[in-house]
């Protein structure tokens, strides 16, 4: 009976301590959340800075939202004032530096504009420690600090913070493996809630006198099933949409993978080149925290590309092949 | 090089104005030269502030925690006495991560290779010292631009699932904006 109400109690005091850790989590994932919504939801303007490496760059962002329809507009501030135009059919990039135009259409859409879904939201507890920091002045609101620590080398970590009153992410910092800063976002001006006019929302170029690329919209079907597949995966992520589309600027129809353990994801890109043609590239790259590395697999050319360290891109793109049928 | 010259070149550092053979040149000075770290981290500090982010981490103690990692690793220090070639390429990894420290705060070795292992032993035998040094560009570390024009429309793609997306919007897209076309 005594054992019996030992066990009992210990097991009451386990129950706490569990309910107590999942508490944290819980208001850790209700900001992830409130962060997510309100990047879709909220109407605001701001100039923010970028930084990774050693480079420091200013941006100015609108977002715009009309009976729930979202639109965006992103303008470089610095060097050539290049910019990128996004709603929710569309992705266009103007690189006057380039003369040039590129327009991508949007997939997401048909799965749900969030990228960070609720259903996956509990799956983050097992590769990603979730708890809440301090507040903090940013920008002159006061934020709240989200921490979302990996549990493993294979995914970055960020360090969040979120306005108090609306969610909208303030600032960003992106975190390698070792804990250290690899990128960083800022606003340094924000207004949230105005009334964004339409004229905002476009380009600052027309774009007459410019070379424009676009993705041939016929020929972009999904297919019924993806003709490859990564046979490895760091633990956690998964297959979450694929497509096959004729990107702007490329001569061959390319297979799109996207494997997401909830929150970072990888792109795997599969493109049929024509024999006895020099691979455009070989090996590994990298830009701030993405990373991304192609390889010749028989006729095709297979490039995977993500916010994650140098090794997840490896350890999936190294292990992509054709699915024998 | 006299100071003058010397301080010159810091500057053009700073704004990543400089050839590849200039750098190294000035990143073997910055491992050196104690005082020259100094200057250089102010430099840092007035770009910082020119662009009017005062948020932004630049660790004033920089070089002060450069040294004490430096004695902190003995066998680095030993490995790339041996000989003239490995001395410089370690001393270009310590100079990259010189750069890390003055502007993130927090010490950073970029490792290239597919499998993370950033330990500075491993640095100072890696084979291919230039990519520390192109690790600070906002380019994608390689030079040709069909791989490039092919990775930035693939970026684009990738954008729209990418983790940052949920987050912060258009935040992903930034690196895409910010891509630095002219060289």
């Amino acid at each position: 009976m005594i054992s019996h109400r030992t066990g009992r109690s210990a097991f009451i005091f386990l129950g706490l301590f569990v309910c107590t850790t999942a508490m944290a989590a819980d208001a850790a994932h209700e900001w992830l959340m409130k962060i997510n919504h309100a990047a879709r939801d909220l109407e605001y303007e701001g100039i923010f800075v970028y930084q990774h490496d050693t480079q420091l760059e200013t941006m100015h962002i609108f977002h715009k939202v009309d009976n729930k329809s979202v639109k965006e507009r992103l303008v470089s501030l610095n060097g050539a004032p290049r910019e990128i135009i996004r709603d929710a059919r569309e992705v266009r990039c103007y690189w006057p530096d380039k003369n040039s135009v590129m327009v991508e259409y949007r997939k997401a859409d048909a799965k749900g504009f969030p990228s960070i879904l609720p259903e996956r939201m509990q799956d983050l507890d097992e590769y990603y420690v979730l708890r809440l920091g301090n507040t903090e002045r940013i920008t002159g609101r006061v934020a709240q600090l989200v921490i979302v620590k990996p549990v493993d080398q294979y995914r970055y970590g960020y360090h969040l913070w979120a306005d108090t009153d609306t969610g909208l992410l303030l600032k960003a910092d992106l975190l390698d493996t070792t804990g250290a800063i690899l990128e960083q976002f800022m606003f340094t001006q924000v207004n949230i809630g105005i009334k964004i006019p339409a004229a905002s929302l476009a380009p600052g170029m027309t774009g007459k006198s410019m070379t424009w690329y676009r993705e041939d919209g016929d020929t972009q079907k999904v297919s019924e099933k993806p003709g490859w597949a990564a046979s490895q995966l760091p633990k956690g992520f998964r297959l979450s949409a694929h497509m096959t589309r004729r990107l702007p600027m490329r001569k061959q129809p390319v297979e799109h993978l996207v494997y997401t353990d909830g929150l970072a994801a990888v792109s795997v890109f599969i493109e049929k080149q024509e024999q006895g043609v020099k691979p455009f590239m070989q090996g590994p790259s990298r830009m701030g925290a993405v990373h991304a590395m192609s390889a010749r697999s028989g006729d095709y050319q297979i490039t995977t590309v993500g916010e994650v360290p140098a090794a997840t891109v490896a350890f999936i793109g190294g292990s992509v092949a054709p699915i024998v049928k | 090089m006299n100071d003058e010259h010397m301080k010159e070149k810091l500057s053009a550092l700073v704004d990543n104005e400089l050839d590849e053979l200039e750098e190294r040149r000035v990143f073997k000075a910055l491992a050196d030269d104690v005082a020259l770290r100094r200057t250089w981290e102010r430099y840092h500090l007035v770009r910082a502030a020119l662009h009017q982010d005062v948020d932004v981490v630049v660790a004033q103690d920089a070089a002060e925690r450069l040294a004490r990692r430096i004695e902190a690793e003995p066998s680095t220090a030993v490995s790339f006495r041996r000989h003239r070639v490995t001395r410089f390429i370690g001393t270009l990894a310590i100079a990259a991560s010189v750069a890390a420290i003055a502007i993130t705060g927090v010490q950073w070795v970029h490792q290239p290779a597919p499998v993370p292992a950033p330990l500075p032993a491993l640095a100072v035998n890696n084979p291919a010292p230039q990519n520390f040094i192109r690790s600070g560009t906002t380019r994608w570390d390689m030079k040709e631009p069909e791989a490039e024009s092919a990775l930035n429309a693939y970026l684009v793609e990738h954008d729209e699932f990418a983790s940052t997306a949920g987050l912060g919007g258009m935040m992903p897209y930034v690196r895409v904006v910010s891509y630095d076309n002219d060289k």
